[in-house]
């Protein structure tokens, strides 16, 4: 068992409804699936039906993108109710969020935007953890995002503010290594020493995942492999478990699922050999994705799978 | 829980933020959004100042950085509404599309926690933004219709596909219905499925957005007056062509009213009047298709 009791699961895709059929169809030996989880809460459809489907024969993390836990906004209750019904429904083992506000003034931009790294920013942040915890009945596990700007105001760096989030809001950490990694290159820190202060004790689960080099800055795009300085961090990361569940999120560009399977299966050989990644996967995926950053985990699943086309008679 | 009053270095967390959605979201870019009235009502920086809140990096400045995110925004919701409406996108083409999606965006920006919800009003403003909206009906051009239709219709198939169902459920059977005698049949009260959409079309939209589907490139279709009917049945989106009568016999279907009744309120609009061997046998085709909750 891990934090909170939450258990190791192992490793585990992200379900998206590319692969719903497949995923149907043939059971595969994946360990562990995780939803996004506005993508399933207010269906009444093919994907409501798919994940109580998925839900009866794997364990299930719902990951969500808009709770907007830094927002100067009122809290959602009636996301938190669907949200907090959903996990029921489908037995979630635990559910997850940024650290980020996603809209103001009743918008949501749909992007995971940063917040102030401060005492204030922090006290805020901790207050409404503490709120949606109470509320969930269960500790709310959050993930580091990646980020492109600073503020001014910034006063702390990330791990401290997580550190100090996750003591005094009393919550989990999802660890996305691969937001350490674009962000230390946005923002030029050491991602050794981000991935060295957090409080391990705490890190409930990680997320390994696909980015893009713009030249001038790193986007996550999770649109291919992960790359060999993201998995490197993910070894170091895991020197301080016995073990934590492990995804990989790939939402853009998706493969089949098997190919998606054994991505994130490469994590367990790098962990159980002494193996590195193949050098090819060290170069870093440049596109034509850094002027449009659009396909992000934000927009996965949203859309029906082509073979729910209608029939016409 | 309003923290309008918790002060973030200086600046309001709800300024700060205001702010940057304002810049980030202004559809002229960075530059332009810092300048916008509704970013300057929040943090009156202006270009030169701008890095007094946003800091650069190596690489990138302040604005630049704020790009990012701004740049991602519109393309993000683009990439978004281009999938969810592929029929209109080959119909309008990248640029007319992106045109009007913006436009559309700007005027409703994203309000729901969900993406599923981003277009729900775009049916409405291309109605209320058309070129010709002021002018009587009779004057009005024909192809803006055949845009609003196709966005009615592509729109419809998604939340029938993911909105309530019968599945699972106990439905009136055809051979149910065959059974009952016509005067059962009139005094009976059928109700709509949950699922069921009528569309009274000018032009046939629904083959135009299942042709583009397919993967095929239609041209536009001329005008032709078309009924439809959009179901779900075993969780795939259906769609079935109606006649006249048969369109206007479901719409006054409500589940409250004896069906003698709908025939009745429909009979001045709908001549001759359908025989009720008729209407038995479309509630048996209906029921068999999912049209209906109950008989």
């Amino acid at each position: 068992m891990s934090r909170f009791n939450y258990p190791n699961l192992g490793f585990g895709v992200g379900l998206r409804h590319q692969h719903f059929n497949y995923v149907l169809d043939n059971r595969p030996r994946v360990d562990w699936f995780e939803i996004i989880s506005e993508n399933f809460i207010d269906s009444r459809g093919w994907p409501r039906h798919v994940l109580a489907r998925v839900a009866e024969q794997y364990p299930v993390v719902m990951h969500g993108v808009s709770m907007s836990v830094g927002s100067a906004d009122p809290l959602d209750f009636g996301y938190l109710t669907r949200l907090k019904h959903l996990a029921r429904e489908i037995g979630a083992r635990w559910v997850s969020d940024h650290l980020c506000w996603t809209g103001i003034l009743g918008r949501n931009t749909h992007d995971l935007l940063p917040i102030p790294l401060n005492e204030e920013a922090l006290k805020h942040v901790v207050r409404r953890v503490r709120t949606i915890q109470d509320f969930l009945e269960r500790p709310l596990v959050m993930e580091n995002p990646s980020s492109y700007l600073s503020f001014a105001s910034d006063t702390m760096r990330e791990w401290e503010f997580l550190n100090a989030l996750a003591e005094e809001a009393d919550c989990g950490l999802l660890l996305d290594v691969n937001n350490v990694y674009v962000s230390s290159v946005n923002h030029g820190f050491d991602p050794l020493e981000y991935i060295e202060s957090l409080p391990h004790e705490r890190v409930v689960q990680i997320h390994v995942a696909g980015h893009t080099h713009c030249g001038t800055h790193i986007v996550d795009t999770h649109d291919g492999p992960v790359m060999r300085g993201v998995w490197e961090l993910y070894r170091l990361a895991c020197r301080h478990h016995d073990g934590v569940s492990t995804l990989l999120e790939w939402d853009s560009s998706l493969p089949e699922f098997p190919v998606l399977h054994a991505e994130v299966l490469k994590a367990k050989d790098y962990l159980t050999a002494d193996s590195s990644p193949p050098e090819s996967e060290s170069l870093e995926h440049v596109a034509a994705g850094c002027s449009a950053r659009a396909s992000r985990h934000a927009l996965a699943g949203a859309h029906p799978p082509h073979s729910s086309l209608p029939e016409y008679v | 829980m309003n923290l309008d009053d918790e002060s973030v270095g200086g600046i309001e967390l709800g300024r700060l933020q205001g702010w940057m959605q304002a810049v980030i979201t202004h559809p002229g870019g960075v530059g332009a959004g810092v300048a916008s009235p509704a970013a300057r009502r929040r943090v009156a920086v202006d270009a030169k100042s701008l890095e007094t809140i946003v800091i650069p990096s190596e690489t990138l400045t302040g604005a630049e950085r704020l790009a990012i995110y701004s740049r991602s925004y519109h393309a993000r919701l683009l990439q978004c509404m281009r999938e969810m409406l592929p029929a209109l996108y080959h119909a309008l083409g990248e640029g007319l599309f992106n045109l009007f999606a913006l436009d559309y965006l700007q005027h409703h920006p994203p309000r729901s926690y969900t993406l599923d919800n981003l277009a729900d009003r775009f049916v409405q403003h291309l109605a209320e933004t058309r070129p010709d909206s002021n002018a009587l009906p009779s004057e009005r051009e024909s192809w803006p219709d055949f845009i609003v239709e196709l966005v009615a219709m592509e729109w419809a198939f998604l939340k029938v596909y993911d909105g309530d169902g019968l599945e699972g459920r106990a439905l009136p059977s055809a051979a149910g219905i065959r059974a009952l005698d016509l005067e059962r049949i009139l005094e009976s009260r059928p109700a709509p499925a949950p699922c069921l959409r009528l569309f009274a079309f000018r032009y046939p939209v629904h083959a135009y957005m299942l042709a583009v589907r397919r993967g095929e490139r239609p041209p536009i279709p001329a005008p032709s007056e078309t009924f439809v009917a959009a179901t779900r049945s075993d969780f795939r989106v259906m769609l079935y062509e109606l006649s006249a009568q048969q369109y206007a016999v479901l719409k006054a279907f409500d589940g409250q009213h004896a069906l003698k009744d709908a025939l009745d309120q429909i009979g001045s609009v709908s001549s001759p009047r359908p025989h009720a061997a008729t209407i038995r046998d479309w509630l048996c085709d209906w029921a068999s298709k999912g049209f209906l909750e109950t008989v």
